[in-house]
């Protein structure tokens, strides 16, 4: 930042010959920055109350400002205001139909980009680091371990996990990963390299794949046996399963679920039965949460049928452990202007993040903000209803989803935030904060928390 | 002691009182005058032989199923017990293999048979929820069940043991004591002189702590054994293959045995309260020095030695003090996988977030938002004011030159003089929680430029003001884009 900065205000001049605003040349990136703020919330504002010509207006001034290989603050206006523009082109939706009729997505790039997220943000690492360690804890002294993973895409986090466990003291465990992914090839790599892992250090091993979105899971095809200790994994996909049911599909799950949260647990034998009660009773009285339902404060929480139902399940496999890797933000907000600020927050400490690891000229950094973080800043903004899958929520939030579903927490050990300390702090930036917060593990950049990795099991 | 089988002493002939304790023979030394009762394995494990003929609900003991048929108002007889007449009985095992199943050795409870059948030689069905222990007895595991957990030693860092032993182990190795009595004793003494010794095997160490040596020794000598460490080298290891990249930091330099001894192995990754078990074993397989005693001072102090924090800066920048066990691994792990990309590219120190980084950005907006009156910044631009002259614009113009490239704040406070208009201000300051629950938003009014670290509510005042400032009929004139059009 230092090194680029004294040489001219605006780093890179936006791509208009000529341009209306000619001081804005010359503004400092301070103030170009604060003015992009302004002008995003202004923006937004025209969105949100829907005079169009005025968003217009403002989406023009941003273009003489903002920039994808800028400083952070034109790269995150960039996005952002690419999403408003998106959000606003939906207006029409033949224009955007045929405005995206034409992408095409790489699937190699996506992986690459997971992968560089991985590599060069320590979120991921330090997710696994805890999330293993809390299952080791749990597993001690089982025989037969069984561990689901609701996004099998980055097998090094079950290869360190099958070194552990085959140099445990008491000799290694029979372990069996289920993985679950959309794309059969996927899986199909993570298997091979796990396999192969785990034929390395003699430690009996199998791989279940499942094909299936994690949303329309059949909780059967995970085939949990009788006499295995359970371990589930979830980094970053439960927020997913907050869209509402907009579309109408009903996920399997949720007939184990209804209004009946408390039947639910009470007649937890009778699963059969009680599961067809509930969905009559879905049918006639329930109506899936729309978007009109408040993002309320932490009392009382918003219905969602889809959440609640899979987490029922989860809690009816009777799992030993489920560590659960977060987004610690709210962006579920019912009203644009929240989720706006709220993610403006959010993604500028991201940004951040991403300054403070790579250089600006860097096309892995430019990948990884325009395919991973702008396509989140995208669904936040534009999207509705179903499409919207970025729903990320605070962890008190997800906290009580757990309370309520039957699930107590497992404090994270002194152990595991000793590694997530040391993990942090190799990455020698001090912009990393690793905080404690009611047994949930939280990583933030400066103040603000950005991951949040809990643990928890079945509570009687 | 079960009733329903008699015991009463077959050699006397005295009447047993109630009050009088039933005589018991010695144990494992059966009376020899008694019946030997062989039953079979289905018989022992059975759990209600009595059943009831209407409900089928089962029993243990007779007895209990003749008062339970009271209740079906069916004929019941309670048999009541003579000690003359019950003969003493003994039972075996029906496990061939098992001590008890020869007469000499055999029980003289039925329940205890019962109990001992399924202990020794059945499943365990019965499994306690809170830790993974598991009984083929319901009421072993019930008892079991009630003291889990309850009695606990909880050691300062945290973690908590059953067991006192496993208490007094884990706390020879505990960093949060190590730290404590590190500082109090030698305050100063920086335990890179160990380190020293450890990596140049230079033995100018200063005393720190009683024998020197031999703690270098041991600690040397417990790398290479390190190989069963219960530490986070699967941290390292997972991070190496992630990133190919491995030239060594600091601590990789400093400890080179560490590393090899590590990376060589696949180390284990058991739970921080096991590691003093695992390394209480290697202080004992691997030493040989008198001085190294397995008692918990001569630990805790070669833990202070080696694991004091590092005062000098040369020393990698991991400064904590912890353990040997954790540091070791830990600090090999986090030097292997240290080197993960941003260390290189990055060619300034991280210094604390300076000003341009977005987040500093929005908590300034979010201050300006709520503290300041107008935006001068957009004064000129006519976003706010119906006038946009071009006068203000040179003015701003003229402002922005004489800022210096410091703060921002003193930049715009030159153009706070000229206040456009004071419906503005008003609307500006108004309603504070149009957007957002928080009433947090109130007090940062209240409290001016109270900033509050990348809090929303900041941001929401300023949109609040943003919307108040727009919804003044003056203010949307700008928007119709007559003004720009001079430009074009």
């Amino acid at each position: 930042m230092f090194q680029e900065d004294g040489s001219s205000s605006v780093t890179s001049s936006p791509p208009s010959l000529m341009s209306p605003y000619p001081w804005l040349k010359d503004l400092k990136p301070e103030e170009r920055g604060l003015y992009l703020i302004h002008l995003l919330i202004t923006c937004a504002n025209h969105v949100a109350s829907g005079s169009l010509e005025n968003a217009n207006i403002a989406l023009d001034q941003i273009s003489h400002l903002a920039s994808p290989d800028g400083d952070t603050m034109q790269r995150i206006a960039s996005y952002f205001s690419e999403a408003l523009a998106d959000r606003i082109l939906r207006a029409w939706p033949g224009v955007y139909k045929a405005f995206r009729s034409t992408r095409i997505s790489v699937v190699a790039e996506e992986i690459h980009v997971r992968k560089m997220f991985f590599e060069f943000l320590p979120f991921m690492k330090v997710a696994f680091v805890i999330s293993n360690q809390a299952i080791i804890e749990a597993m001690e002294g089982e025989k037969m371990v069984h561990v689901i993973d609701l996004n099998a895409t980055e097998p090094t986090q079950w290869c360190a996990l099958i070194r552990d466990l085959s140099a445990r003291p008491e000799g290694p465990p029979h372990l069996r990963i289920t993985g679950i992914h959309q794309k059969r090839e996927v899986l199909e790599q993570t298997a091979h390299v796990l396999i192969e892992e785990a034929e390395k250090l003699d430690l009996p091993f199998q791989f279940h794949p499942v094909v299936s979105k994690l949303e329309d899971l059949d909780v059967e095809k995970l085939r949990v046996k009788t006499g295995e200790a359970l371990a589930i994994s979830s980094i970053m996909q439960l927020h997913t399963l907050l869209a509402s049911d907009a579309g109408g599909n009903r996920s399997p799950l949720a007939p184990l679920k209804g209004v009946g949260v408390h039947l639910q647990r009470a007649a937890q034998m009778n699963q059969g039965t009680l599961g067809e009660l509930l969905e009559k009773d879905m049918v006639n009285g329930y109506s899936p949460s729309t978007d009109s339902a408040s993002s309320s404060p932490l009392s009382s929480m918003p219905s969602s049928p889809k959440i609640d139902g899979y987490l029922s399940a989860l809690w009816g496999l009777s799992p030993k452990v489920m560590v659960v890797t977060e987004q610690d933000s709210d962006h579920n907000g019912t009203s644009l202007m929240e989720r706006l600020s709220e993610s403006l927050y959010f993604y500028a400490a991201l940004f951040d993040c991403l300054e403070s690891a790579l250089p600006r000229a860097s096309i892995e950094r430019l990948k990884m903000e325009k395919m991973l973080f702008g396509e989140e800043i995208k669904n936040i903004i534009a999207c509705e209803g179903g499409e919207r899958k970025q729903r990320h929520e605070r962890l008190e939030k997800w906290n009580q989803r757990f309370e309520l579903a039957g699930f107590g927490n497992v404090p994270l050990s002194y152990y595991a935030m000793l590694q997530a300390k040391r993990l942090l702090q190799s990455y020698n930036c001090d912009g990393y904060k690793i905080k404690e917060d009611n047994g949930c593990v939280v990583i933030c950049w400066q103040d603000r928390p950005l991951i949040s990795v809990s643990a928890w099991r079945n509570r009687r | 002691m079960n009733e329903s089988t008699a015991s009463g002493d077959s050699s006397s002939g005295n009447q047993t009182k109630p009050t009088e304790k039933k005589k018991r023979n010695l144990p494992g030394m059966p009376d020899p005058d008694a019946e030997v009762i062989a039953l079979s394995p289905k018989t022992l494990m059975a759990t209600n032989r009595f059943v009831c003929e209407i409900c089928k609900k089962g029993f243990q003991r007779d007895q209990n199923l003749q008062l339970h048929r009271r209740g079906h108002n069916l004929p019941w007889k309670l048999r009541q017990r003579l000690s003359k007449d019950v003969k003493k009985r003994v039972y075996v095992c029906p496990e061939q293999s098992c001590v008890h199943h020869e007469p000499s050795r055999a029980l003289g409870d039925l329940t205890g048979i019962k109990k001992h059948f399924c202990r020794k030689h059945g499943e365990k069905k019965w499994k306690c929820d809170k830790c993974s222990k598991k009984y083929a007895v319901q009421s072993d595991w019930k008892a079991h069940s009630k003291i889990c957990g309850t009695k606990e030693y909880k050691c300062q860092c945290g973690t908590a043991f059953s067991r006192r032993d496993s208490y007094i182990t884990h706390r020879a190795f505990c960093d949060a004591l190590a730290d404590e009595s590190a500082k109090a004793p030698s305050a100063a003494e920086p335990s890179a002189d160990v380190d020293q010794d450890l990596e140049a095997g230079a033995s100018s160490s200063p005393p720190v702590l009683p024998p020197p040596p031999p703690p270098a020794d041991v600690a040397s000598g417990i790398v290479p054994d390190n190989s069963n460490d219960n530490n986070s080298n699967h941290v390292s290891e997972l991070l190496d293959s992630a990133t190919a990249d491995l030239s060594s930091s600091q601590i990789l330099e400093e400890l080179p045995n560490v590393t090899t001894g590590c990376s060589s192995s696949s180390c284990s990754g058991s739970s921080g309260s096991s590691s003093s078990n695992v390394f209480a074993s290697l202080f004992a397989s691997s030493t040989s020095s008198a001085s190294l005693q397995p008692q918990t001072t001569g630990f805790t102090n070669l833990f202070q030695s080696i694991s004091c924090p590092d005062y000098t800066p040369d020393v990698a920048p991991s400064s904590s003090s912890e353990p040997v066990a954790l540091r070791l691994a830990v600090n090999q792990g986090s030097s292997i996988f240290g080197k993960v990309g941003p260390q290189e590219r990055r060619q300034y120190p991280p210094a604390p977030q300076p000003a341009l980084s977005a987040t500093a950005l929005l908590q300034k907006a979010a201050q300006i938002g709520t503290a300041a009156p107008n935006m001068s910044l957009l004064r000129g631009h006519g976003i706010f004011s119906s006038s946009s002259s071009p006068n203000s614009t040179e003015e701003w113009s003229q402002q922005k030159m004489e800022t210096s490239g410091g703060s921002l704040a003193s930049g715009l406070g030159l153009g706070l003089g000229c206040d456009s208009g004071s419906g503005l201000k008003e609307l500006m300051l108004g309603t504070p929680s149009v957007f957002g629950p928080n009433h947090t938003t109130l007090d940062l009014l209240g409290l001016g430029m109270a900033a509050s670290g990348g809090s929303t509510s900041g941001l929401s005042a300023l949109m609040s003001s943003v919307n108040g400032g727009l919804d003044v009929s003056a203010a949307a004139q700008p928007f119709d884009g007559r003004e720009y059009d001079n430009s074009q």
